[in-house]
């Protein structure tokens, strides 16, 4: 298929084309005033750099023990539906924004007089674990089954974990680590609403102060220096990885683990925790009127759902097209490339990208309410791409097609359509779940790209914040739980048919 | 060939979306005001000239790095026709950089006094706010009700005061004018006082207001209207305008501007007809959003406070930010 090679190709440019620019200005600011480099060296920023990643790498190690606990825990459980509203049970603290989260739990008192740090702390780790636990799911489906079993069967519990999971679970640890390390990095929302100080937050403070692109582009400066750091780990790293334990078993894994109090105790929490989310939104709107409320807020949701399902959708399409080339027609050179820019993409604040996609805009010289539609539709891929392309990466999704594909002598097209989409349609649901998650609280690009008249419910619930109208938040909120659930519901109904 | 009938289809889609021509009179608005308040206006003004308005709103988490900024990036073709602000430096620094045009059709002599425009008419003032200090009123014993801004960094009052973060917002144009009013030795002091009374910078005056109401902290510094919307939901606050018997509490206006090339030239300049005036900053008065007027006969009573010309002001931006960078 010549269309998709070139089309895959044309959109590897395009990813590429903002980061050419960004370097372009950074150079030029560092050229204009050098001096700038001086304000990364200060004790003050120092500092707010060690705050975010302290809090960021505790985040990603609760959240990865947690997740593995909750990726346990899922293979404990014998039936299909108690798996399924397991997993259900699980998305809600990824479906609700850590804003809302926040504002839930600061009504416990337990939780209120915390220092700013545990508070952060707990949010994320409660916003990020379902993530954590979903990757080890999936990653558990690609272990060897019949070793682990049999070694859980005769061996304790501490064995078990430290001599045959562990070993099996190391090359995909550093993945997930890396993957939520950098989505609590770049979010400053949840800490600064409670005082604590990180590196995303000064940036954008100190951004405020600069006037044009070329001294913007200065705040991107640490990004290369954290890409830097981790491109040398990951260097060291992969030198012990064992890629082949990648190659699956794939989608009939039959795991079990003996521990079956782990995956009903869970279910349980689960319940319990959703009662208590929906019993807890829904006191808030007890005061209004539920029919004006909806038919007020109609327009937003129903737009906000619906370009979140599109974007989420195209981004998916294009970076399967961009994952296929990859493996199929890419040199090392180009895999190793693409890897680092998708760091970069997911290091750069996201108001800095949207700065550049409408400096880009401006080149362009053609300026319509479409277009406009187009650079907002574009910033959102933008910004969801590296993860859907970092997922898929991490789950090898596609170098499990490619060993089929090589069997068939049939055409590209063919064989997705009858191979492989009906094997890994389940997979890339899931992925479009969580795209349509990232899609629906993005707030950056909501601001600074979008088209004068749409309205969003991310800035709408922000807005809603300030005025401290909590009933309308929490009727958006359950809105969108109740959207999330119906989605994911379907999913379940759907992989009826396949074995999870 | 299916895929390139498709892809032709699609294509041609595109084209005709592109092409197609929207009749309708419009105007395109970026505003930093709340979205709940101007959405009001905005329908009120749609009502009356049957202009449609496509606004862009700024939330208060995105303060720092908002509409500005994206009035800068458009600055060589401009897609918005007016930017109205809730404060005056950022307006003026876009002023300063040539992006608004003037809009002569307007009575001067209504405001209160010359610090409310711009002497080349590029921007004009609307609707007013106080800076004041809320306590929660079950952690403040009433004798302890602060009175004077430094009340509040006093050693019993140590960890419990949250301000929004002075570089964002609101509280950026207040510790400028703080700045400006007192000169650095004595801004220097004050941010050291700070320091030492561990005062916490949240993410915005809402935010402020939030958790001083939910007792996490007893004392904060807002907006007046951050206050009086947490006094309505019912949050035990008390709100105070501070230094009444000095020069009052430090006073933010509105600023609203023409953007230069704008595409709705004739609509902004009823957009701007309808809004300056009497009637619409009472209506803005009523709904919540300012407290005060900038106007001359304006009925409500202020209590005393004091502001500085955001022409001279905005020089000391940058500065004061250096200083609150080494200090806080």
């Amino acid at each position: 298929m010549i269309f998709f090679k070139y089309f895959g190709y044309v959109w590897l440019l395009i990813f590429a084309l903002p980061l050419f620019l960004l370097g372009a200005y950074t150079l030029l600011g560092l050229f204009i005033s050098f001096e700038s480099i001086q304000y990364f060296m200060r004790p003050s920023f120092i500092n707010v750099m060690l705050h975010s990643i302290t809090l960021s790498a505790l985040v990603a190690l609760l959240s990865l023990f947690l997740g593995l606990g909750v990726g346990l825990g899922f293979y404990t459980l014998k039936t299909k539906l108690f798996k399924l509203l397991y997993i259900l049970l699980l998305m809600i603290s990824f479906v609700l924004q850590p804003i809302i989260l926040l504002s839930t739990f600061q009504g416990i008192d337990l939780f209120l007089h915390r220092d700013a740090f545990l508070q952060s702390l707990c949010i994320f780790v409660m916003h990020l674990t379902p993530l954590s636990g979903l990757a080890f799911i999936y990653i558990f489906s690609t272990l060897n089954s019949l070793s682990l079993q049999s070694a859980l069967a005769i061996a304790p519990l501490k064995y078990s974990i430290q001599y045959i999971i562990f070993p099996q679970l190391k090359p995909y640890i550093g993945s997930v680590f890396m993957l939520l390390f950098i989505l609590v990095f770049i979010d400053q929302a949840v800490p600064s609403i409670l005082g604590y100080r990180t590196y995303t937050e000064d940036l954008l403070a100190q951004m405020t102060l600069m006037e044009n692109m070329k001294h913007i582009a200065l705040a991107a400066l640490p990004s290369y220096f954290l890409v830097g750091i981790l491109i040398f780990l990951w260097s060291r790293v992969k030198k012990h990885l064992h890629l082949q334990t990648y190659i699956a078993t794939i989608t009939n894994t039959k795991l079990q683990f003996p521990w079956y109090w782990l995956g009903a105790s869970m279910l349980l929490f689960g319940v319990l925790y959703l009662v208590w989310i929906i019993i807890s939104l829904s006191m808030e709107t007890f005061t209004i009127a539920y029919d004006s409320y909806l038919e007020e807020n109609l327009d937003v949701i129903g737009t906000s759902i619906g370009f979140s399902f599109s974007t989420a959708f195209v981004t998916l399409g294009i970076a399967l097209m961009m994952q296929h080339i990859l493996e199929k027609y890419a040199s090392r050179f180009l895999h190793i490339s693409i890897f680092i820019m998708l760091l970069f993409y997911l290091f750069i604040p996201h108001a800095l990208l949207s700065l550049l996609l409408l400096d880009i805009y401006q080149w362009l010289g053609y300026f319509s309410v479409f277009m406009d539609y187009v650079v907002f539709f574009m910033g959102y891929i933008f910004i969801l791409l590296p993860t859907a392309l970092f997922l898929l990466t991490m789950l090898h999704i596609l170098e499990k097609e490619d060993v089929f594909l090589d069997f068939f002598p049939i055409s590209v097209f063919h064989k997705w359509r009858k191979i492989v989409f009906p094997q890994m349609y389940l997979k890339w649901l899931l992925i479009l779940f969580i795209l349509m998650v990232f899609s629906l609280n993005e707030l950056s690009v909501s601001i600074l790209l979008i088209p004068p008249g749409f309205e969003t419910m991310i800035v709408k619930i922000y807005n809603l914040l300030h005025y401290g109208d909590k009933p309308s938040i929490a009727f958006l909120s359950l809105v969108q739980l109740c959207f999330m659930i119906c989605f994911f519901t379907l999913i379940g109904w759907i992989s009826q048919r396949v074995s999870l | 060939m299916i895929n390139i009938r498709y892809i032709s289809m699609f294509i041609f889609v595109l084209l005709i979306l592109s092409c197609s021509q929207n009749k309708e009179k419009r105007i395109i608005i970026y505003t930093s005001v709340d979205q709940v308040y101007a959405a009001k206006i905005f329908k009120d003004f749609e009502h009356k000239t049957g202009i449609k308005v496509l606004a862009v709103y700024d939330t208060e988490a995105s303060k720092a790095i908002g509409l500005e900024k994206r009035i800068l990036a458009e600055k060589a073709h401009p897609r918005a026709d007016i930017f109205w602000n809730s404060e005056p430096i950022r307006t003026v620094r876009l002023a300063k950089q040539g992006l608004f045009q003037a809009y002569s059709d307007i009575k001067l002599p209504m405001y209160k006094d010359t610090l409310y425009y711009a002497s080349d008419k590029t921007w004009f003032g609307i609707g007013e706010r106080k800076r004041v200090i809320i306590v929660n009123t079950n952690l403040v014993l009433p004798q302890d009700y602060p009175t004077q801004l430094n009340d509040i960094w006093h050693e019993k009052f140590k960890a419990k005061v949250a301000m929004s973060s002075p570089y964002i917002g609101t509280a950026a144009t207040h510790f400028t004018a703080l700045y400006h009013r007192y000169g650095a030795t004595v801004f220097q002091a004050l941010l050291a006082t700070m320091k030492k009374a561990k005062t916490k910078y949240l993410a915005g005056n809402s935010v402020v207001k939030e958790s001083v109401g939910i007792g996490k902290y007893a004392i904060g510094l807002v907006d007046s209207d951050d206050a009086i919307a947490g006094i309505v939901a019912g949050l035990p606050l008390k709100m105070f305008y501070y230094d009444q018997e000095d020069k009052g509490s430090f006073s933010i206006f509105g600023t609203v501007a023409m953007l230069k090339s704008a595409q709705n030239t004739t609509e902004a300049k009823q957009f701007l007809h309808y809004l300056l005036t009497q009637e619409t900053e009472q209506k803005l008065i009523d709904i919540g959003a300012v407290q005060f007027s900038v106007l001359k006969h304006a009925t409500l009573s202020s209590p005393k406070g004091w502001s500085i010309n955001p022409e001279v002001l905005w020089h000391d931006l940058n500065i004061s930010y250096t200083f609150m960078k080494a200090a806080l």
